[in-house]
């Protein structure tokens, strides 16, 4: 399917959404439009949306401005989507450069760094409003956020691949509630090679999968058990070729992730396939 | 001896029918140039509407100029654009060096068409856009993240690597000198755009106004934007000049010497030498006030390190 979309479509751009006869939602900035995409990839509704990047979930739209409004931010606006087409619940003005969103619970979690390069910021997006979760100093770095198992659990992922302490952040109590502190959970169970974490992260099986950098060009997948005040290494899937952007579960359960290094090897991009213990790529080409 | 009094007669009778047919300035000069401003400022405002067609006409009937034929692509052209091309991916793009400034040309990827047209095209792959990299935005793990520095529309603007693995045309440029962090992170986060967020169509450009010849934007106006002043300004507060001026760049081969042509062949149509200086003032002002790409590609304190051509 995703060979098949217009050109205006990025990856980030694309979920699964059922809306009448639509199975997917995306936003093709080409056109401007929001779309509502049968089986055969062909728009079944669309609607006018303006944004320079969108991030899509099944129900939700995050969209970023194209203009950076000298002291105060991009614009941001969020969007619930029906049958009728958007409904804009909030938008406004954040000094963030996107590195990860996340839908849980009828909200949008925002991160990235500002302008400056100077802190890394996580945002809960609904119709109340923003409300920053969490800040940190940025090192060349980017956060993630991945919903698990009730919890928002954050990451950085290194711009450079080296030695670098790999912790997950535990922000708040749940997606949607009220926040709490947040926790630094360290990684323990790493391989000896394991130089950091470096790309995206998702969740499988109610645990954080997080890609993790190793000596010698390798990328792999680590599942983390929670084992109180740390999390424990379960399992290594090594040779993932990077999460370069999370998909989800697959037909046979296990989950689908767009395999790309660019630092490794740029032209090439694969079909990761993980069932919690292994991967198998597919060649997807250029 | 007869031979030499016929030719100086020749002589005398050639220079009395030159006399007869030359072409005398205006009784009221300052009236009929006034003129002459006033009609040409009203043509090029409507470049990028519907009346442009009807109004280049217009000028080229009443000043005998050939606006309508030089500038026939732009006269429907929008004013500004998405962009986006359909181009396969310069996967092969480099995005490792802080403060590399990336250039492109070809095609239609370009915010406003007017930098387009009038930016000089003299050198291979006809650049006229410009981007520098903030590599502390670069997330290899997403080229589609906003890293690259430039101005848009509305003034201050950020593009990906994604969007730079799809120029037509492409190069990037590396500092040839050791770039000190501290001063370049200063420099990339202390760009000030003064644009009204709110003007989304008169802040962004050459000139202070779409196409006005006479208001020429200065490097140095924190009012007015366009993408390779972007590039300039960054490296002006590292307190590095990276617009070359370089004699190589022909401005000549540029829609802005066409319609500064046509402007002073129509103001001093009675005098060819005065429009001629008129013309050649003009662009070397020009080159001294605005930064274009070609410019910038020149410059000594830069080196191309990649360039990718695919069209003229």
């Amino acid at each position: 399917m995703l060979a098949d979309l217009p050109s205006g479509v990025k990856p980030r751009a694309l979920a699964a959404a059922k809306l009448g006869p639509g199975v997917a939602l995306a936003y093709d900035q080409g056109s401007g439009r929001l779309l509502s995409l049968d089986g055969r990839s062909r728009a079944v509704r669309s609607w006018p949306l303006e944004a320079a990047e969108a991030w899509v979930s099944d129900g939700l739209v995050l969209t970023r401005s194209a203009a950076f409004i000298e002291g105060r931010g991009f614009r941001f606006a969020l969007y619930r989507v029906s049958g009728i087409g958007p409904e804009r619940l909030w938008d406004g003005e954040l000094d963030c450069f996107p590195s990860d969103v996340a839908f849980a619970a009828g909200r949008a979690y925002l991160a990235g760094g500002d302008r400056a390069d100077a802190e890394l910021w996580l945002w809960e997006l609904s119709e109340r409003g923003a409300e920053p979760l969490y800040s940190r100093p940025k090192r060349s770095d980017f956060l993630r956020v991945t919903p698990v198992g009730g919890r928002l659990l954050a990451f950085e992922s290194q711009r450079v691949r080296e030695r670098r302490p790999c912790v997950v952040r535990i922000v708040g109590d749940s997606p949607g509630g009220s926040p709490g502190e947040t926790r630094d959970a360290p990684i323990v169970g790493l391989p000896g090679d394991a130089l950091c974490l470096y790309g995206y992260g998702f969740e499988y099986g109610g645990r954080l999968v997080v890609p993790v950098a190793l000596e010698g060009g390798d990328l792999g997948l680590a599942a983390l058990v929670d084992a109180g005040g740390q999390f424990e290494v379960a399992s290594l899937a090594r040779g993932a070729k990077g999460v370069y952007l999370p998909l989800g579960p697959g037909p046979d359960g296990a989950y689908r992730y767009l395999a790309y290094d660019y630092e490794g090897d740029p032209t090439r991009r694969y079909l990761g396939r993980y069932d919690g213990s292994a991967v198998s790529l597919e060649f997807l080409g250029p | 001896m007869k031979k030499c009094m016929i030719a100086v007669t020749l002589a005398a009778a050639v220079m009395l029918v030159a006399a007869s047919c030359a072409v005398e300035a205006p009784v009221d000069e300052l009236a009929y140039e006034a003129q002459v401003d006033a009609d040409f400022e009203a043509v090029v405002a409507t470049l990028g509407t519907a009346d442009a067609a009807r109004a280049f006409a217009g000028f080229d009937e009443k000043y005998g100029t050939s606006l309508s034929v030089d500038f026939a692509e732009q006269l429907s052209a929008p004013r500004f654009s998405s962009g986006g091309t359909n181009y396969a991916e310069l996967l092969d793009m480099p995005f490792a060096v802080d403060g590399a400034v990336y250039l492109s040309g070809g095609g239609e990827g370009l915010v406003s068409s007017v930098i387009g047209w009038v930016a000089p095209k003299s050198l291979p792959g006809g650049y006229y856009h410009g981007a520098v990299l903030d590599l502390d935005k670069f997330d290899p793990n997403n080229l589609e993240a906003a890293s690259l520095q430039t101005a848009i529309a509305k003034g201050a603007g950020y593009e990906s690597a994604y969007d730079w693995q799809r120029q037509v045309n492409a190069c990037v440029l590396d500092p040839v000198f050791t770039v000190n962090r501290a001063r370049l992170n200063s420099a990339q986060s202390a760009i000030d755009y003064y644009c009204d967020p709110d003007n989304t169509d008169m802040s962004y450009g050459f000139f202070e106004g779409y196409v006005n010849i006479f208001n020429l934007v200065e490097k140095e106006s924190n009012d007015w934007w366009y993408c390779t002043k972007t590039v300039w300004r960054m490296y002006d507060r590292y307190g590095i000049d990276v617009d070359s001026n370089s004699p190589r760049v022909d401005f000549s081969d540029s829609g802005l010497y066409s319609l500064v042509k046509a402007y002073y062949n129509a103001r001093y149509f009675y005098s060819s030498s005065k429009a001629k200086a008129a013309i050649a003032a003009y662009i070397a002002d020009a080159r001294r006030t605005i930064v274009m790409a070609e410019e910038i590609m020149l410059s000594p304190y830069l080196s191309k390190v990649y360039e990718a051509i695919r069209a003229e």
